[in-house]
């Protein structure tokens, strides 16, 4: 190009100005493949042979979605939208919750009944405002998931509960996007890549899907979330890290062709296999546990299931069937449905319950009390009774309860004898968290002879300490 | 190894499984070298024998976390096996070793992993 300047002069003012913005490159006749904020920006990672320049770019022209964007949601976005993934989209009903905070590190305390695409939004743009984010607010459901998700590259499944899990999963099958799958509870988790490659149902060579895996899906009883059974943020916080980590794997793994998944048909299958079949790895299934040596394992999985009702030639699930609303997702996992075990007799409000409680406490003449103090039993789990409990209140974990086999010969358990003395005309109150254990601990104590042929009253206070507080005593603490 | 004896087999839980175990995510157990039948025990008898003997859970069999009342493994459990033969003693799913006819060797690793749902 001969713009009248002598190279040598022109070399110099480049290197002058080579820190400047990316114009003065192209105003030199240079056009870049990246701006020069890109190259500062993405330079620890450009310069890595895994990724490069191609593998920048395929971040760049890649659409990422985030469903779910919690515990695992979080540090997906904030790691993908940090490697300059060019569009990640959010889907989120919930607003943020102040217990969220622990371990949903894109949302602060200002942002707490904020939405949560929205407060995703919020940081990402801080982050990095080369990305662009798309909120969906609203809670994926067969009518909008194949609307959603036809929009992206690939998918993460940040949700938690099971039917969520396999609506995302068959709409990934029929859409052909691979689908980075994690969950987490307690001190574990666990991370899969699904469908990966996406080939079509049928296809063998595709990866397995979900329901490959899964085939049933669990009762819903057995089902437990975070709530009820605790999570540490950096458990969670790992995963979601993890997904996001394959998620980059799966991207720069695109080869050109693949870029337009729907016009695979259209080049040499077989060639289109062979590639494939090399680059993939084989489906694992990543076990995280927090507080085992060693704390990662590996575990070969199955390949597609030959009559996998998703991803096998067999498949009854369709793009008709999920349109029309005839498959129920949240029937097929079922509902877990409250406990009511007992009879109205058998139970107390937490209102009456606190009478009672004042009514002993009362003194009447001489000193005597009108009644005597009411035994309670708290059944929850003894870290939860450390944290906040009734006044005079008896700690025996359901999990102790339940695993005392009243069939049993020979001498019970030391909680049955101790309990056994006390006097008869004393009923025994029996409190939990929420309400259920406490039902059925009643149940199991009429098993454990507990109530003395009916000589004994086992009264449960219904709605548990969450009743109490709602309705009795607003300072007891709330997690 | 006689026809009354046992073999070691080391077993690991999670996702919520170990609860029923005494809370222990490893242990070994002496399993029965032979099935009810005399033959060779395999993992479909092993889950028998650990639902019957090793387990902890007095509750309703249709609310049993490990077992249905069919004696099937749970929906929602994957069953890892890892062969002590093998050389790299990879845990791979059973369905992949044959299930629950894999006839269990000393010191196979069987591994029970409840499916987590929290995200």
């Amino acid at each position: 190009m001969n713009d009248g300047v002598p190279d040598d002069v022109k070399n110099e003012i480049f290197a002058a100005l080579r820190f400047g913005d990316g114009e003065v490159e192209r105003k030199g006749g240079r056009e870049w493949p990246l701006s020069g904020d890109e190259y500062r920006r993405y330079g620890r990672q450009l310069i890595m042979p895994e990724v490069g320049l191609a593998g920048q770019m395929k971040l760049k022209n890649a659409s990422v979605l985030i469903v779910g964007v919690g515990g695992l949601g979080c540090p997906a976005a904030a790691y993908l939208a940090g490697a300059g993934v060019g569009t990640i989209g959010l889907v989120d009903a919930d607003d943020v919750e102040v217990s969220n905070l622990h371990r949903q590190i894109l949302h602060g305390t200002a942002k707490v009944g904020m939405s949560k695409v929205e407060s995703a939004v919020l940081y990402i743009n801080g982050l990095n405002d080369e990305v662009q984010c798309i909120p969906h607010h609203e809670r994926i459901f067969p009518e909008n998931a194949l609307g959603i998700i036809s929009q992206y590259d690939v998918v993460l499944d940040c949700t938690d509960t099971p039917a969520s899990r396999y609506l995302i999963s068959d709409s990934c099958v029929l859409l052909r996007k691979p689908l980075v799958s994690a969950s987490a509870l307690r001190t574990e988790g666990q991370l899969m890549v699904l469908n990966n490659p996406p080939r079509p149902a049928g296809d063998v060579h595709g990866g397995p899907c979900y329901r490959c895996i899964f085939p049933k899906p669990p009762p819903a009883a057995s089902v437990v979330t975070c709530g009820e059974g605790g999570i540490l943020g950096p458990v969670v916080g790992t995963m979601g890290v993890l997904q996001s980590l394959e998620a980059l794997k799966v991207i720069i793994a695109t080869s050109s062709e693949e870029d337009t998944p729907m016009e695979l048909d259209e080049i040499d299958a077989q060639q289109q296999q062979q590639q494939q079949r090399k680059k993939a790895d084989p489906p694992n299934l990543l076990l995280f546990s927090s507080f085992s040596k060693p704390m990662f394992r590996s575990i070969r999985l199955r390949s597609r299931r030959a009559d996998c009702a998703a991803c096998s030639a067999q498949a009854s699930v369709t793009v008709e069937s999920l349109n029309s609303g005839s498959l129920d997702y949240v029937q097929f996992c079922g509902v877990s449905s409250p406990v009511a075990a007992l009879q109205p007799s058998e139970r107390i409000s937490v209102k009456s319950f606190a009478q009672l409680i004042a009514d002993s406490e009362q003194e009447v003449h001489f000193g005597r009390p009108l009644a005597a103090p009411p035994v309670v039993l708290d059944v929850r789990e003894k870290v939860q009774f450390d944290l906040c409990s009734l006044k005079g209140s008896i700690n025996i974990p359901y999990s102790v309860i339940s695993s005392t086999d009243p069939s049993a010969t020979g001498p019970s358990a030391t909680w049955v004898d101790e309990l056994r003395r006390i006097p008869l005309d004393q009923a025994l109150y029996i409190i939990c968290r929420l309400g259920n254990d406490s039902q059925l601990t009643v149940k199991r104590f009429r098993e454990l002879a507990l109530d003395e042929g009916g000589r004994r009253r086992i009264v449960d206070v219904a709605g548990g300490l969450k009743a109490w507080r709602d309705k009795v005593d607003r300072d007891f603490p709330e997690y | 190894m006689s026809d009354t004896g046992t073999i070691p087999i080391r077993l690991s839980f999670g996702g919520g499984l170990e609860a029923y175990f005494s809370n222990k995510r490893t242990q070994t157990v002496q399993v029965p070298s032979k099935d009810e039948s005399g033959a060779p025990s395999n993992a479909a008898f092993l889950i028998r024998y650990l639902h019957e003997n090793i387990m902890q859970y007095h509750g309703e069999a249709k609310n049993n976390p490990f077992v249905t009342p069919e004696g099937d493994v749970r929906p929602g459990i994957l069953v890892l096996i890892g062969d002590p033969d093998e050389i790299d003693g990879e845990l791979a799913d059973w369905e992949l070793e044959g299930e629950g006819a894999y006839v269990l060797k000393p010191n196979t690793l069987v591994s029970f992993i409840s499916s987590l749902h929290g995200g």
